[in-house]
This record gives structure tokens, sequence and C-alpha cells, in this order.
């Protein structure tokens, strides 16, 4: 059954709270949900004052700038810096986005930096995301040819029409926020592949290239896989790329209706 | 497939689609029989007409909320013995409200 209460070890704290040295009027709180995994105690909730006067203007300049100057143990998974990677995914001011493209004027008051919900955390904002990745590999993503023209080194043309198809799909690159954002996909992580994976294998289903497109349907066609989908959208709504996960999800539903063989 | 959502998806959608004509229908029909008398309103209700859509609508209505009901267990009850047992009650309660339902439209048939 659903979990209602939180365990007690699992209950948040109030955490430490690190003051700026800084005069300036515009210092800003960031409060970070911090735990780890080497000691037994519950996790807690981390308060920095941030000078913004000396800070970048995205929530992960923020989030550096307190690693590098003031709490070297804040653990963060970071790369690309410009919304590319999607390595920085997690909860800000309440919803799931990348820190790198978010920026700290657009959150009134304190900053609440939270990790991804409902994924195991390995360390603060690190989430553990081998489940998400193994439904990936599941899908099957990539282009599946047996065509000889492929071994020819002969191109594989699509038309314009065929390649604008996977604009709003080719895009994803799977932060997992949409997954994350999921109720659907809370539940039933284990069986529903969850809208980010969805995303995925409705971009393979719609490549004009791909000649598995019948087998990847029969494959989708599962009382959980899919359909645990209730167009409850919140994986819309967070997608920090824009993209439209409960709209390709719809399609696969469609697809699979109408797919006879 | 056994596991298939296929089926019961399309269900649901075909349910839903023939639901809206059919909850218009009566919402008309119930501004129209409250502005009418007690001996108008059991003329109107016992037409034969009257009688097949309220089988009609009962049978397409239950049936969808158990589709519905389905969906809410499988998305919460994780235990399979529970998960059946909730099944089977929901399907009970179901097939005793439908037979409640087709006695009453007999007997209102046959007054």
């Amino acid at each position: 059954m659903v979990q209602f209460n939180l365990p007690d070890n699992s209950k948040l704290v109030e955490g430490d709270h690190y003051k700026s040295d800084s005069e300036s009027a515009s210092v800003k709180s960031f409060r970070i949900y911090r735990w780890s995994p080497d000691d037994e105690k519950n996790p807690r909730v981390d308060t920095y004052e941030v000078d913004m006067d000396n800070c970048g203007p995205m929530v992960l300049d923020a989030v550096m700038k307190i690693k590098n100057e003031v709490d070297p143990t804040l653990t963060f998974r970071r790369s690309c810096r410009e919304g590319i990677c999607g390595s920085c995914a997690m909860n800000i001011d309440g919803t799931n986005t990348l820190a790198c493209t978010k920026p700290i004027k657009d959150v009134k008051g304190d900053v609440a930096i939270y990790p991804l919900p409902h994924m195991p955390v390995i360390k603060d904002l690190v989430t553990n995301l081998k489940n998400l990745y193994k439904q990936l590999e599941s899908i099957k993503p990539w282009l599946h040819i047996t065509k000889k023209q492929d071994n020819d080194g002969i191109e594989n043309i699509q038309t314009k029409a065929e390649r604008a198809k996977l604009d709003g799909l080719y895009e994803c690159i799977l932060c997992a926020c949409c997954s994350a954002a999921c109720p659907s996909y809370w539940w039933n992580s284990d069986k529903y592949l969850g809208p980010a994976v969805l995303l995925q294998s409705y971009r393979w289903l719609q490549d004009s290239r791909d000649e598995a497109r019948s087998e990847r349907l029969k494959e989708l066609d599962d009382t959980f896989k899919v359909y645990r989908c209730h167009t409850i959208m919140n994986c819309t709504q967070t997608c920090p790329k824009g993209l439209n996960p409960a709209k390709a999800i719809a399609g696969i539903k469609t697809m699979i209706a109408e797919n006879r063989s | 497939m056994s596991n298939s959502g296929r089926k019961k998806w399309i269900a649901q959608k075909y349910s839903s689609i023939a639901l809206i004509p059919l909850i218009a229908y009566f919402l008309l029909k119930i501004l129209q029989l409250s502005s009418m008398n007690y001996e108008q309103i059991i003329t109107e209700t016992g037409t034969i007409w009257f009688l097949v859509l309220v089988l009609i609508f009962t049978i397409i209505g239950l049936f969808h909320m158990r589709l519905g009901l389905h969906e809410i267990i499988e998305d919460y009850v994780q235990n399979e013995i529970m998960k059946n047992i909730s099944f089977t009650g929901i399907n009970i309660f179901f097939i005793a409200i439908l037979g409640l339902v087709s006695v009453s439209v007999l007997l209102i048939f046959l007054n």
C-alpha cells in the first residue's frame, strides 16, 4: 500500500545556519536538503546566506559558490552549466528543474532546494537514477534497421515532414525532472516507465527510418508500462526544456490502439 | 497479450464517449421532470424507451466506473492478494447494483 507517513529516521530536521559576512542588502538565503549515508542522522535542511552582489544569476551559481566558499561537503551533480547535460536536475522552489537554467531572481523569498522527489537519495542533492536508465535500456533507444542500404553506406534519407516529427522529442536530455514529478511514477516506478522514458520511446516510434515500430508497440502494450499515465500533466508543466511528454504518451496510446499487427 | 492495457484503454474511451449524450439526456430529463406533477412523472418514466435508456445508461456507467476503480486499485494497491480481493469486491458490488437496477426497471415496466 501507499505509505503516507515518513519513517522516523527520514523526517526532516532543521540543520545549520551559515550566515553571510557581507553587509550587503542583497543577501539571499538558500535552504538546502542535506543527507549523508555515512552517519545515522536524519536528513536536515541547512540554510546558507549568499551575497547576490557577488554571485552568478542562476541557482547553480549559488550552489557552486556555497560549495566552493562555505561548505565543501555539499554534494550535487553538475556538468555543462547550460541546460544540455541534465546533471543538475533538482527540486527548486517546489518545481523540478535544472539549477543551471533557473534564475535566482525568479524565486521569491528563500530558495528551497531538494533532490528530485521520490528518487532514492545517494547523498544531499544526488539521486540514484539507476532504475530510470534500466527502463531506458528496456525500450532499446536506438535505430533498428535491417535494410541492406544501411550496410552499403548509403544515406537513409528522411523527408522534411518525417524529420519534423522528431521535433519536440529529440531535445529531451533525460534529466528525469518529468518522471520525478509524476505521481504515477512515484507509486509504480518499478513497473511504469514514466514520462522521460516514454518520451524517448515515442521519439523512436516516430522515426521514419526505424523498422521495429510494431515490435516496440507490442512491448509497450502492458497495463503498467504505459497505462499508468493518467494525464496528470506534471511532466509537461515541469519540463525545463519545454517539451510535452504527456502528449507523447497520448501518442503512444493511440499508436498501440491502431497497431493491428 | 494477457497483460495488455490496450483493450481496457479503448473500452474506457468508448464508454466515456457513450456516456456524454446519455448524461446530457438524463440531465435534461431531470429538468423536464422537475416541472411535472406525480402522475405525469409516472407516465413519462414508465415508457419503454425511457426504461431502455436507463438500463443502457446503468450498464455503460457501471462498466466505466468499474474500469476506473480497477485503475485506482492497480495504481495504489501493491499487494497482489489485496488487489484481487478488491477487484472481486468491486465486481460483486457492480453486479449487485446492476441486478437491482434491472429488477427496478422490470417492475416499473410491468406496472
